[in-house]
Parts: structure tokens; C-alpha cells; sequence
């Protein structure tokens, strides 16, 4: 376990959650949108994580651990984004014939996208990225504590 | 990090308890080497710190929460060095001041 590990899990979770509420920022943006470059509604879009390894590059500095345990070979695991994929839910139809979209008896597709869900989802993501913060200043006053025995 | 027992028998401080004059050990890195590249080291994160900075002020930077890392690590770091410095520099503060 290096000195700056607890750092690195900290930003690699933060980052995690600022990519999805990119996302959910895009399905809020896109709740109304019927036309894409790929044709048909726009679709909902999830975020997939999974854990990191923490880089071994920047565990060059690492903190000598008891001797005999099996701390060595301990990884810590941040978390990363696998893939964004996208939900394969059918679209709303909605009877708006003057819509340029509509089609032959006079229906829209609207993307299958909730709002309220999606806010929630925003905010869910907001406080798992405060905690990552929180995780990351506990680790600075941590340190900045320890500095301060050196000082007496 | 650094192994308190070569930076002892870098400075020293072995053969002054046994008042015997031992072999200083070869395998390990002097003080100087250690010293130096311990300060390299807090140098380049400082430098990453910088460079976060600047990345931030000039648009740059994608990724804020990585900047705010590299620069609080810069911080850290530097302190570390600065609390060393202090603790080695009192250390021969009591040194000079000893009666003979």
C-alpha cells in the first residue's frame, strides 16, 4: 500500500461519478429527443463500472508493511467506467400527426426516459461523489495530523 | 520511503553507541544519494503540481479532480520535506551546542 494509494481510489471514484452524471446529463438533455444520427429515438444510456487496479507507477513510493503478513500482495481497487450501454427499452409512441417525425398513421417515438428517475439518479451520484471527497479530505487531515507530530 | 535503519548507518549513529568503529554498510545508499533522491522525488511531484495548476488556469485540464490531486499531493510531500529539514537541522543545532 503506497502513501498517496488512498488519493488515487479516492479521484479514481470521483471521476467514476462525474462520468455518469455526463451521462444522466445527457438522457435529461435528450428526454425529448426524436431524431439521432443512428436513426430512431434517442435511447437511454447507463453506466457500467468496474474496479481498477491502482497503477503501479504510481505506487512507487510505497509504506513498508509488517513483515510476515500477506499485506504485499494486497491490492487496492479503484473503480472505473467499463462501458456505457444502452437500454434497449421501447420507445413511447404519442399521436402527433404534424410532427416531422411522425410516421405513416401519424406517431412520434419518444425516447422511454423518466425524468424523475433520472433526477434521482443525479443526485445519487452527487453525494457518492461528496463521499468520495470526504474519503479524500480524511486522508489529507490524516496526513497533515501525522506531519504535525514532527513539529513538536 | 526511506529506511530509518541505512539513514542511521548513513549518519553514523551506530558506531557512536559501540564506540567501535564499524564497516559502513555498501549495500546501501549513502545519506547523500538518499537525500538526493528524495528530494528529486518531492521536486517532480511539486513540478506535476505546477503543471496541474497551470492546466487548470489555462483551460486545459479534462479532469479537475485529478489537478486537485496531483496539487494536494505536491503539498504533502513538500511538507514531509520541510518537517525532515527542520528535524535535521534542529538535530545539529543540539549537535553545535553540546559542551565539550
Amino acid at each position: 500500500m503506497g502513501f498517496f494509494d488512498g488519493y488515487n481510489i479516492a479521484t479514481s471514484g470521483m471521476s467514476a461519478q462525474r462520468a455518469r452524471i455526463n451521462v444522466v446529463s445527457a438522457n435529461l438533455a435528450n428526454a425529448q429527443t426524436t431524431n439521432t444520427v443512428g436513426g430512431g429515438p434517442y435511447k437511454k444510456q447507463n453506466v457500467v463500472f468496474e474496479e481498477m487496479l491502482v497503477q503501479e507507477k504510481e505506487r512507487s513510493n510505497s509504506v513498508s508493511m509488517p513483515k510476515g503478513g500477506n499485506f504485499e500482495n494486497t491490492t487496492l481497487r479503484g473503480v472505473g467506467v467499463k462501458t456505457i450501454i444502452e437500454s434497449n427499452s421501447k420507445p413511447v409512441m404519442r399521436y402527433e400527426p404534424s410532427h416531422p417525425d411522425a410516421n405513416e398513421k401519424g406517431y412520434v417515438a419518444y425516447p422511454d426516459i423518466n425524468p424523475v428517475v433520472e433526477m434521482t439518479d443525479l443526485i445519487e451520484a452527487m453525494r457518492t461523489y461528496e463521499s468520495n471527497i470526504a474519503a479524500f479530505q480524511t486522508h489529507k487531515n490524516m496526513d497533515n495530523k501525522t506531519l504535525e507530530i514532527l513539529k513538536q | 520511503m526511506i529506511n530509518i535503519e541505512s539513514l542511521s548507518s548513513g549518519m553514523g549513529l551506530g558506531s557512536i553507541a559501540g564506540l567501535q568503529k564499524q564497516e559502513p554498510k555498501v549495500s546501501g545508499a549513502t545519506f547523500e544519494q538518499m537525500l538526493k533522491s528524495s528530494i528529486e522525488e518531492v521536486n517532480n511531484t511539486q513540478l506535476q503540481g505546477y503543471e496541474a495548476m497551470s492546466g487548470i488556469a489555462t483551460g486545459k485540464v479534462k479532469n479537475l479532480q485529478e489537478a486537485v490531486q496531483r496539487i494536494e499531493e505536491a503539498e504533502l510531500s513538500l511538507k514531509l520535506a520541510l518537517e525532515v529539514k527542520n528535524k535535521a537541522i534542529s538535530a545539529y543545532k543540539e549537535i553545535t551546542k553540546m559542551q565539550i
